[in-house]
């Protein structure tokens, strides 16, 4: 873990007309960690996931990094239509593409072996060639995550990444995630918490406003005491 | 019929037409249908017609009216449902009744007789003049460069714009680029099926090609050869029956869709049933 902060959200407001979903946020986000961002429904964890990915542009504040190339995102539900002719291969290779446009592209072996690497860490071995029409909810997750994971992204961003997978799925991914921390800054919006205790370096407590926790033990204790995740 | 493409030179333009034809059908029919842009194409193929009648009216060539009302209407469309306060859906109907409507108004205005809009409105293979195969290939060519330019950046903005979004890839620019390219290549499709019937061909190959192929490359290529097919099929009997070749074209090609869908309904409930009656025999 090292001190570099690699977002920052200074006094960021974001409002869907004049219902505003975050206001006052401030918060800052270190270098290969692991952050989770909790709170209840409709508090707006989904609209700073979009801020951070650049989906949003905030009403109000400041957001660091600008751009949003350097990041790998896993939408909570993907807006893909799944009969799209394309194998799990081809879908996690445009993970490895790079957003500056280069006429007549083409996979490089380091890009192609990438591809391979990332549906390997997912345990989707033996899918390359299955059509991702073909996959169920959980394996097409663990397809799209390999697509983030192939990317130069030196940040990954996940929302609700257990929203479609199975106890054991879930508790896979969160042990890769744990080791991915020590290459790659890893945010996660989830629910569910309690999985993520043990490998959590810090909780953001997003209810309109957002308020850090140095550890999940910290957050722990508030949601004994009653607050609402 | 081979004596015949080497005997006549119109022959010859309908197979030539008939190629290039097939390779916007590839190109651009895989793009709407992945895209969701069906109606869209639609509604740009019949407000074209507005810009056909007003070359009518002013007396240049329909076609580059056809254009240029086709590039208009669909980055129309593009603008305005990106800014959410109409949908595209609803944007569309009106503009495929109001482009149908200025073209009927500006040929009737157009001093004569009322000209024959026929091989417009349903297409005629046969009667391609060797100026329209001109711009026909300079259309086709852009589309096929541009596309083989952006291939892999095409892929990542048709299957799912919102991370391309998120990835910093130029969303905008591969859309003005889509929206650009459906109206040049409906052009060229619209002097082999006509207005009406475009979207069948541009819909049909690309449709029977997905029940063959499970890559996005594969279905381009594969949906070129078969609208090739198609086209080969309705212009010969278009030429010894004597009957538009547009309408030869999509009755052909929609029968043929209509019975592989059923064949593949048959074969994979063949599977179901099989594979029941194995689990069946474990459990007993």
């Amino acid at each position: 873990m090292s001190n570099k902060n690699v977002i920052i959200f200074d006094d960021v407001r974001y409002c869907y007309g004049e219902v505003c979903a975050i206001q006052n946020v401030s918060f800052s986000i270190k270098e290969k960690t692991l952050t989770v961002l909790i709170g209840p429904n409709g508090g707006g964890k989904s609209t700073i996931i979009k801020l951070i990915t650049g989906l949003l542009k905030p009403g109000k504040g400041n957001i660091v990094p600008e751009e949003s190339a350097a990041i790998g995102y896993v939408a909570q539900n993907p807006w893909f239509d799944v009969t799209f002719p394309m194998t799990v291969n081809d879908m996690v290779l445009t993970g490895t593409l790079n957003h500056k446009v280069k006429l007549y592209n083409k996979y490089t072996q380091p890009q192609k072996q990438k591809a391979l690497d990332a549906i390997e860490l997912v345990g989707l071995n033996g899918f390359e060639n299955r059509e991702i029409s073909q996959l169920s909810g959980g394996q097409l997750k663990r397809a799209v995550i390999a697509r983030a994971l192939s990317s130069n992204a030196e940040i990954i961003v996940l929302d609700e990444p257990d929203s479609s997978l199975d106890a054991k799925s879930t508790q896979e991914l969160y042990e890769f995630l744990n080791q991915l921390k020590k290459d790659k800054t890893i945010i996660i919006a989830s629910h569910h918490i309690h999985n993520l205790f043990d490998i959590a370096d810090s909780v953001i407590y997003i209810n309109n406003e957002a308020q850090e926790y140095a550890s999940p033990i910290e957050l722990e204790e508030k949601l004994k005491g009653g607050m609402a995740i | 019929m081979i004596e015949a493409i080497l005997e006549y030179a119109f022959m010859r333009n309908a197979v030539i037409a008939a190629v290039l034809a097939s390779i916007v059908t590839g190109i651009i029919g895989t793009i709407a249908i992945e895209k969701k842009l069906v109606s869209m194409s639609g509604g740009v193929a019949h407000a074209s017609f507005g810009g056909i009648g007003l070359g009518y009216l002013l007396g240049f060539e329909p076609i580059w009216g056809g254009l240029f009302f086709a590039i208009g209407s669909s980055l129309l469309i593009s603008k305005l449902s990106s800014t959410k306060k109409m949908k595209a859906d609803t944007i569309t109907g009106v503009l495929w009744s109001f482009g149908m409507a200025l073209g009927i108004l500006f040929i009737a205005l157009a001093p004569g007789y009322m000209p024959d809009m026929t091989s417009y409105l349903f297409g005629d293979i046969l009667s391609v003049s060797t100026n329209a195969l001109l711009y026909m290939a300079i259309f086709t060519a852009v589309i096929v460069l541009v596309f083989t330019m952006l291939y892999n950046y095409f892929i990542v903005y048709l299957f799912d714009e919102e991370y391309a979004k998120a990835r910093g890839f130029k969303v905008n620019l591969l859309k003005w680029i889509v929206y650009t390219m459906i109206p040049i290549g409906i052009i060229v499709l619209i002097k082999i099926v006509g207005i009406i019937l475009t979207i069948a061909l541009m819909t049909i190959p690309v449709s029977i090609a997905k029940i063959f192929f499970k890559t996005f490359g594969k279905v381009v290529v594969g949906s070129i050869i078969i609208s090739m097919i198609f086209c080969f099929i309705g212009l010969t009997v278009s030429y010894y029956i004597n009957i538009p070749s547009g309408v030869c074209i999509i009755i052909i090609s929609t029968i043929v869709y209509l019975l592989l869908l059923l064949t593949k309904s048959a074969i994979q409930r063949r599977i179901h049933v099989k594979k029941q009656h194995q689990e069946d025999d474990i459990y007993d």
